[in-house]
C-alpha cells in the first residue's frame, strides 16, 4: 500500500438491505480531479455513495476503499469524515432542534479549531453562495426546500477540511442560478483547494460547469464505460440502452 | 389508613375554618385506603413499594436546618421558601403590597378567606388526604383584578430532613385581567423522604398564569405531586415541567377549562437515569365551548429508568368548538430503559378538533449517520440529537434563570452519560 494521494475504490462489491447492488467497482480519484458517475435508476450510484461513508444498512462484501493509503472500511463514519471524506446526500436528513451552527461548533471542537473562526468563515461562505443568514439559525434540513438543503450542504462542504467530496445528485432541487453558483464554487474548490470530487448526476447541466475529468457509466453495479466529459453528452442523447444486457 | 400520629393540634395551631378542614381530612385519611395495583390511575406505578412506616410527617418547623442550594438562591429578594412543607422564607411578604397582591401564609391573609376557600380542592385520594392533614400552612399567592406582576414569584420547595414526609401546599388565586408567573424549584437532600406537594390554581376571567417547575429531587426522594388548574372565561395557563430527580416522582396535572374561550398549554421535559421512575398523569378537561388545550411532553430514558405518561383529553357535551392536542414522545437511550405512553380521548360532542400521538423510540440511526458524516463522534452526535429532541419544549422556556438551570442540568446528565460510556 502506498501513501499516494488518492481515493481508491477497488473491486468494490456491496449489498443494500441484504440485496447485491455493487458488483465490483473500480474508481481512482486524485486531488483536484472531478469524476462524474452516471447511470440508469437502480444501477447502484447512491449505494456507492452510502458505502463510501459507511451508512447503516449497506454492507461491503468484498473489495477495498482507501484514501491517501488509509483503509476506509475499517473506520467509523465520523472517522472517515475526519480523514477527509464529505458526502452530500441526495436527501439530507432532518435533525430537529439542531442548528447548523451547533453542528459546526461540534465539528470545530472535534478538529481542535476555534468555533468562532469556523462560524465566521461559515457566514462569509454563506454570503458567497447567496444563502440568507437566517438559514443558519434554522433546524438542520427541517422544513427546508430541496434547493435550500443542497446549498446548505455545499456551504458545509466548503468550510470543511474535506479532501474528497461525494455529491449524490447535488443538482436535484436547485434552480438554474443556484446550480450555477454551487457548481462554480465546487469547481473552484477542486482547482484551488485540490478537492477530489465524485459527482453522481443524471444531467449535463451540472457537468457543464463542473467539467469532469472522467465520466463513468454505472450499470448493474459495474462501471461499464469510462470516458472524457463528452461521454456525458453522448449519454444524454442515446440513453443507457446500449449498456443493457 | 393513617400510619401517622392523629393528635396533631399542638403542632399545627391553626384556627377555623382551616382547623376544621384539617380534622375532616384526618378523618377521611383514616378511612381511605392506600393505592392498590388494581387501580387504573396507579397502573405501571411502583408506589406499592413505598415504605410509609419508615417515614414521619414533618411536625416541626425545620427553620434551623441546613438548606439545599438552589439556582433560585440568587433571587433572594423575591424568594419564597417552603421547607419540609413549612413556610420558612423570611421575605414572604415583600411581594405583598398596596395593590392587594398577597404572598404568604393563607391563615394570615385575614378577611378574604371565604372568597378564596371556594377554590380550594377537596381531598379525594390517599395522598390528597395526607397533604390536607399534615400540611403545616398553606402558601397563598393572591393577585387581585387588573394586576400584572412584573417579576416572577420564585418558590423553593425543599425537603431537608431524612425520613420525613413533607406536605407543601400552594394556592394561587388570580383575579380578573391579571397576570403572574410562578417558578418552583423542587429539591431535597440525599436521604430517604417523601414529598406530597399540592398546587391549586384558580385563573380568573381574562387572566394569564405561567407556571414552571423544575424537579431536581435527591435520588432517594419519592414525590407524589398534584397540580390543579381551573380556568375561567378567556383565561390562559402555560404550564412547563422539567423533571430530572427523585427515586419515584409522580406528577399529576389537571386542567379544567371551565370558561368559554379558555386555553391551557402544557409542556414537559424529563430525563430518567439509573433506577428512577418518572410518572406523569395529565387531564385536559374541556367543560366550555371554544376551549383550547395543547400538551407536549418529551422524555429521555437512560440506564434502568422508567417513565410513564398517561393522559386523558375529556370533552364534555357542552364544549363545542374544542381544540385539543396531546403529544408524548420518548427516546430510549439504553436497552433496559422503559417508557410507557398511554394517551386517551373521551369526546362527548361533535365539532371538535382533537388529536393525540405518542412514540417511544431509540436514537434515530439516520440522524446519527448524518451528524457522524460531518465528522462528529458518535457520543457527541448522540448528545446533539438528544438536546435537539428537547429543544422543542425547552426553547419555549422564557425565564433566563430557568433556561440556564435546565441547560446546566441537561449538560451535566449528557456529559456524565458519555463520560461513563467512554470509560
Amino acid at each position: 500500500m502506498t501513501n499516494e494521494k488518492l481515493l481508491n475504490i477497488e473491486g468494490l462489491c456491496a449489498t443494500a438491505g441484504g440485496k447485491k447492488v455493487l458488483n465490483g467497482v473500480d474508481i481512482q480519484i486524485k486531488p483536484s480531479e472531478v469524476h462524474a458517475i452516471m447511470g440508469p435508476n437502480g444501477s447502484g450510484k447512491s449505494t456507492l455513495a452510502h458505502v463510501l461513508m459507511g451508512r447503516p444498512g449497506f454492507e461491503v462484501t468484498s473489495g477495498s476503499i482507501t484514501i491517501d493509503g488509509l483503509d476506509v472500511l475499517s473506520l467509523q463514519t465520523w472517522e472517515r469524515a475526519q480523514a477527509g471524506m464529505f458526502i452530500v446526500l441526495q436527501h439530507p436528513i432532518e435533525v430537529p432542534g439542531v442548528k447548523i451552527s451547533d453542528l459546526l461548533t461540534e465539528v470545530a471542537v472535534a478538529s481542535e479549531l476555534d468555533p468562532q473562526e469556523s462560524l465566521s468563515s461559515l457566514r462569509e461562505e454563506a454570503a458567497n453562495l447567496g444563502i440568507d443568514e437566517s438559514l443558519l439559525d434554522r433546524e438542520l434540513n427541517v422544513d427546508l426546500s430541496g434547493g435550500e438543503k443542497k446549498r446548505n450542504e455545499t456551504l458545509q462542504l466548503l468550510v470543511s477540511e474535506a479532501k474528497y467530496a461525494i455529491l449524490d445528485e447535488i443538482d436535484s432541487g436547485l434552480d438554474v442560478d443556484s446550480l450555477a453558483l454551487v457548481a462554480e464554487r465546487i469547481n473552484r474548490a477542486a482547482k484551488g483547494d485540490r478537492l477530489g470530487v465524485l459527482a453522481i448526476t443524471h444531467f449535463n447541466r451540472l457537468l457543464d460547469i463542473l467539467k469532469p475529468d472522467q465520466v463513468h457509466v454505472l450499470v448493474d453495479g459495474r462501471i461499464v464505460e469510462t470516458g472524457p466529459a463528452e461521454l456525458a453528452l453522448q449519454l444524454e442523447k442515446d440513453g443507457y440502452q446500449k449498456f443493457s444486457k | 389508613m393513617n400510619p401517622f400520629p392523629n393528635q396533631i393540634e399542638d403542632f399545627f395551631p391553626d384556627t377555623a375554618p382551616l382547623s376544621e378542614a384539617r380534622n375532616s381530612a384526618l378523618e377521611q385519611l383514616s378511612k381511605t385506603e392506600f393505592p392498590n395495583p388494581g387501580q387504573e390511575v396507579w397502573k405501571y406505578s411502583k408506589i406499592f413499594d413505598l415504605d410509609l412506616e419508615s417515614l414521619t410527617p414533618s411536625l416541626k418547623n425545620p427553620s434551623d436546618k441546613k438548606t439545599e442550594p438552589s439556582f433560585l438562591d440568587l433571587e433572594q429578594s423575591e424568594l419564597v421558601e417552603i421547607t419540609d412543607g413549612w413556610l420558612t422564607g423570611q421575605k414572604v411578604s415583600t411581594l405583598s403590597d398596596s395593590s392587594g397582591v398577597y404572598v404568604g401564609s393563607l391563615a394570615n391573609m385575614g378577611a378574604d378567606l371565604a372568597h378564596i376557600e371556594k377554590h380550594l380542592s377537596k381531598p379525594k385520594d390517599f395522598f390528597d388526604c395526607l397533604n390536607h392533614s399534615y400540611n403545616p400552612e398553606i402558601l397563598l399567592i393572591h393577585v387581585p383584578d387588573g394586576v400584572t406582576l412584573e417579576s416572577p414569584i420564585y418558590i423553593k420547595v425543599q425537603s431537608v430532613t431524612a425520613g420525613s414526609v413533607a406536605c407543601p401546599r400552594i394556592v394561587v388565586n388570580l383575579g380578573e385581567n391579571s397576570e403572574a408567573k410562578i417558578i418552583e424549584h423542587h429539591l431535597s437532600n440525599s436521604g430517604e423522604s417523601l414529598s406530597v406537594p399540592i398546587l391549586d390554581a384558580h385563573v380568573g376571567q381574562s387572566s394569564r398564569l405561567m407556571h414552571r417547575v423544575v424537579q431536581d429531587l435527591g435520588e432517594k426522594t419519592w414525590q407524589v405531586a398534584k397540580q390543579n388548574f381551573q380556568l375561567e372565561k378567556d383565561s390562559c395557563v402555560e404550564i412547563f415541567a422539567a423533571a430530572f430527580g427523585g427515586d419515584y416522582a409522580r406528577s399529576e396535572i389537571r386542567c379544567e377549562l371551565k370558561g368559554r374561550g379558555s386555553e391551557a398549554y402544557l409542556s414537559a421535559a424529563y430525563f430518567g437515569n439509573e433506577e428512577q421512575t418518572l410518572d406523569f398523569r395529565t387531564f385536559q378537561k374541556h367543560e366550555a365551548p371554544n376551549t383550547t388545550s395543547k400538551l407536549l411532553f418529551k422524555g429521555a430514558l437512560d440506564g434502568d429508568s422508567r417513565s410513564i405518561y398517561s393522559g386523558l383529553i375529556k370533552v364534555l357535551p357542552e364544549a363545542v368548538g374544542t381544540k385539543a392536542q396531546q403529544t408524548n414522545r420518548n427516546i430510549k437511550l439504553s436497552e433496559n430503559a422503559w417508557a410507557e405512553s398511554v394517551p386517551n380521548l373521551e369526546i362527548e360532542t361533535n365539532d371538535v378538533v382533537c388529536n393525540h400521538a405518542s412514540t417511544v423510540s431509540g436514537i434515530d440511526e439516520e440522524q446519527l449517520f448524518y451528524l457522524e458524516s460531518k465528522g462528529i463522534e458518535t457520543s457527541a452526535a448522540e448528545r446533539l440529537i438528544i438536546a435537539g429532541f428537547f429543544d422543542e419544549v425547552t426553547s419555549k422556556v422564557d425565564d433566563p434563570l430557568l433556561v440556564k438551570e435546565i441547560d446546566s442540568i441537561m449538560t451535566e446528565i449528557l456529559q456524565s452519560r458519555f463520560r461513563d460510556q467512554g470509560e
